[in-house]
């Protein structure tokens, strides 16, 4: 293990001993049904106690100037936990701003030492820009109606960085199928927006990020959901001996643990690629391509584990008390979210 | 990858392309799948030229004739290898199954006899593991080997056993204490296939070709100076034997799947299958399957010092099995009608051989329902039926 894998280790312990001792299933619960839809104390927790904040952002601005490499340990880790929380966005989006450099100084400076939480809006489809300004609607942005920040991909190429206080935003606040993830939708009725770069460079950059912080927190998701799964089965008795020990369980249990195995290389090996700097990996794929197979790879094995899961704990499993629900939901969304598994799967289809 | 990972691939590159565009660009792509008995002769020189190149046991210690190559060079070569279209190897069983479990288990003695005659690329070996009665369940195993003097003399009959007809030298595992039971009493003995008292006959399966073969053992004998491990300790040599089979190669195989999905790939542009929704769907989850495969073998590297474990390699061969055996199935789809009529004799396209021949991917070394039973059981510590 190198140095960078040793410091990465050490994060991902901390991050899980906090969430442990913070997020348990029972304050997950008064989180996902509080009016924020989600527990602003822990986030803010978050950010002063674990320095979340300014992980990615650069030491000159305050921060600890990690790359996404470290942040993706930290969202694998509110994947497991199937947190609700804009942690992994926030993450996102400061990785983000951190390569926009200087036009995003300032906002670097408050996201290393206040708690910032940033939702990304257009993901669902650009908003319109015109004039430096912009209009319509953003569907679907998670956590968007309670996020400090919003930063929008615009129509015209451009990523955009808005305060929702400005006059003419108006978010309508839905509650989600996703129960741990709450979306919103942000209307932009011809709001003065600073755009970050030019080229399209950048918004092409958070639309990758998004798509592998996706991946992580599935795959990392889909693990968790296995092992509590596995962990019931060797417990649960029926016909007189742990349902566990029966074949037709154990064979579906090793197809989701390949599947699992698969899932998290891949989303490891998204991260690394994103977090090399290097154009195309060995296989000539670039970020975008290898975004995408991991975002559709790793959110298909989230659904598929998490619906044969909730199927191995039987009744129980159909519950809204059980958990394994949650997983489910949280598949099913992120299938959807940032592109369609299946229109990704088209775009890819010109690599061949 | 390393730099010196970098220059051991271009060595192992230019060798591979200056024999396989030159004295050996007959052997090019023979013996492949559903053609093993392709240019026998000219095959088993080219394991002996592979031997002189010092290309056979990379990762074996120096003194056994080996190079103590990393994990990363061998899958390199592995994967060199499939690049530039080498032959059906002959001797993988010999330099990945009795090779690895002589090195582990055998005496200096036999080390010193049996090794050099695999690096050499001499001597084809071949497994004699499973019988009528007992495949999944090898403990099952009812060969029998009994001592007389200095020699044991074998009765039984082994099945599936790849390439018999043409090997040197067979590792069998047979019952050597007959009042044994189960995984007790085995021992594991290299046995000269060149003797009266054997013979081999081939399987035909469902390709119509002839691959694998039966061996009946009636009075074969074999020194026992030739028992691999102490009398009776053979199951956990042959244990042994099956983690190496599970093991490093099939990370290297990789060149050898994307060439296949790449042919797929091309038929369905050339015939207008791409144009299809759902077939071009099918394309591209074949493509994304070998993404995830090759993305999970680096994954196994990074984890892995110097061999993969067991598991690693339970989990990876329910992943490719299952995968190739999808693309088999695709490519008959992809080829609609063209891929329903067959050659003379039932000659098959390589479309229809990678259809059939990837029905036996999901079985040999270990059927998909035992490697779930080992996933369940070792990795997920789900208790034993």
């Amino acid at each position: 293990m190198n140095e960078d894998e040793g410091l990465r280790e050490e994060m991902r312990k901390a991050v899980a001993d906090f969430l442990r001792a913070e997020a348990d299933p029972a304050r997950r619960r008064t989180a996902m049904d509080s009016d924020d839809g989600y527990d602003r104390s822990l986030f803010e927790r978050g950010v002063t106690e674990l320095g979340l904040g300014g992980l990615t952002v650069p030491e000159a601005c305050g921060g600890l100037g990690l790359g996404f490499a470290e942040a993706a340990v930290v969202i694998e880790e509110f994947g497991r936990a199937v947190v609700p929380s804009p942690v992994p966005d926030t993450l996102v989006a400061a990785t983000v701003l951190a390569e926009a450099g200087e036009p995003a100084q300032a906002v670097l400076r408050r996201l290393a030492t206040d708690p910032v939480a940033i939702a990304v809006a257009g993901l669902a489809g650009p908003v319109g820009v015109d004039g430096g300004r912009l209009h319509g609607t953003a569907r679907a942005v998670p956590h968007g109606a309670r996020a400090d920040l919003v930063l929008v991909l615009g129509e015209d190429g451009g990523v955009y960085l808005v305060s929702p206080a400005e006059p003419g935003v108006t978010r309508t606040a839905h509650w989600a199928l996703d129960h741990t993830r709450r979306l919103a939708d942000v209307e932009f009725s011809h709001v003065p927006a600073k755009r970050l770069a030019p080229g399209d460079d950048l918004a092409r950059r958070l639309v990758d990020l998004v798509r592998i912080a996706i991946a992580v927190e599935s795959a990392a998701a889909a693990s968790a959901c296995l092992e509590a799964t596995v962990a019931y089965l060797k417990v649960r008795e029926q016909f007189g001996r742990p349902i566990g020990s029966f074949q037709a369980l154990k064979h579906r249990c090793a197809d989701l643990a390949v599947a699992v195995h698969g899932a998290l290389a891949t989303a490891r090996y998204a991260v690394r690629c994103a977090a090399s700097g290097a154009a195309t990996d060995s296989s000539g794929d670039d970020v975008a391509t290898v975004a995408a197979i991991a975002k559709t790879v790793c959110t298909d094995t989230l659904m598929s584990v998490a619906a044969d899961c909730l199927q191995l704990h039987g009744g129980v499993g159909f519950t809204f008390e059980h958990d394994v629900h949650l997983y489910l939901k949280r598949g099913k969304a992120n299938q959807v979210l940032a592109g369609r598994n299946a229109q990704l799967r088209a775009t890819l289809a010109a690599k061949l | 990858m390393t730099a010196d990972d970098a220059e051991f691939r271009a060595e192992v590159r230019a060798w591979l392309t200056e024999q396989l565009t030159g004295e050996f660009a007959d052997v090019a792509g023979l013996g492949g799948e559903g053609r093993e008995d392709e240019a026998l002769d000219r095959r088993r020189e080219w394991e002996r030229r592979l031997g002189a190149g010092g290309w056979i046991g990379l990762g074996w210690p120096v003194e056994h004739g080996g190079r103590g190559a990393s994990l990363a060079q061998q899958v390199i070569f592995h994967e060199e290898y499939a690049r530039a279209n080498g032959p059906g190897r002959l001797l993988h069983m010999s330099e990945q199954l009795v090779g690895p479990t002589i090195l582990a288990f055998g005496s200096a003695e036999q080390k010193r006899r049996f090794l050099p005659g695999i690096t050499a690329g001499e001597t084809l070996w071949c497994q004699g593991y499973s019988e009528p009665g007992a495949g999944s369940d090898l403990a099952g195993v009812r060969t029998r080997a009994v001592r007389e003097g200095d020699e044991y003399v074998l009765t039984g009959q082994k099945v599936w056993t790849s390439l018999a007809h043409v090997a040197d030298w067979c590792f069998v595992l047979a019952r050597t204490d007959p009042a044994s039971a189960r995984h007790t009493g085995l021992s594991y003995l290299l046995v000269p296939l060149d003797q009266p008292g054997i013979e081999v006959r081939p399987i035909k399966q469902i390709t119509g070709t002839s691959e694998f073969n039966e061996v009946f053992f009636d009075g074969a004998r074999t020194p026992v100076a030739n028992r691999v491990g102490a009398e009776g300790d053979g199951w956990r040599v042959a244990m042994g034997t099956l983690g190496f089979e599970r093991g490093v190669a099939t990370l290297g195989q990789q060149i050898g799947f994307r060439r296949e999905l790449d042919h797929v790939v091309a038929l369905a542009r050339r015939n207008g299958a791409f144009d299809e929704p759902e077939l071009r769907d099918r394309l591209v989850r074949a493509w994304i399957g070998l993404r995830v495969l090759r993305y999970t073998a680096v994954s196994t590297l990074r984890s892995a010092g110097s061999s993969v474990s067991g598991l690693e390699a339970s989990l990876s061969k329910l992943q490719w099995a299952t995968w190739r055996r999808d693309l088999g199935e695709l490519a008959v789809d992809v080829l609609g009608e063209d891929a329903l009529t067959v050659g003379e004799s039932y000659g098959l396209s390589p479309e229809q051989t990678l259809f059939l021949f990837s029905r036996a991917d999901t079985i040999y070394g270990g059927s998909n329902e035992v490697q779930r039973n080992i996933v369940a059981e070792r990795l997920l510590g789900l208790p034993r039926g």
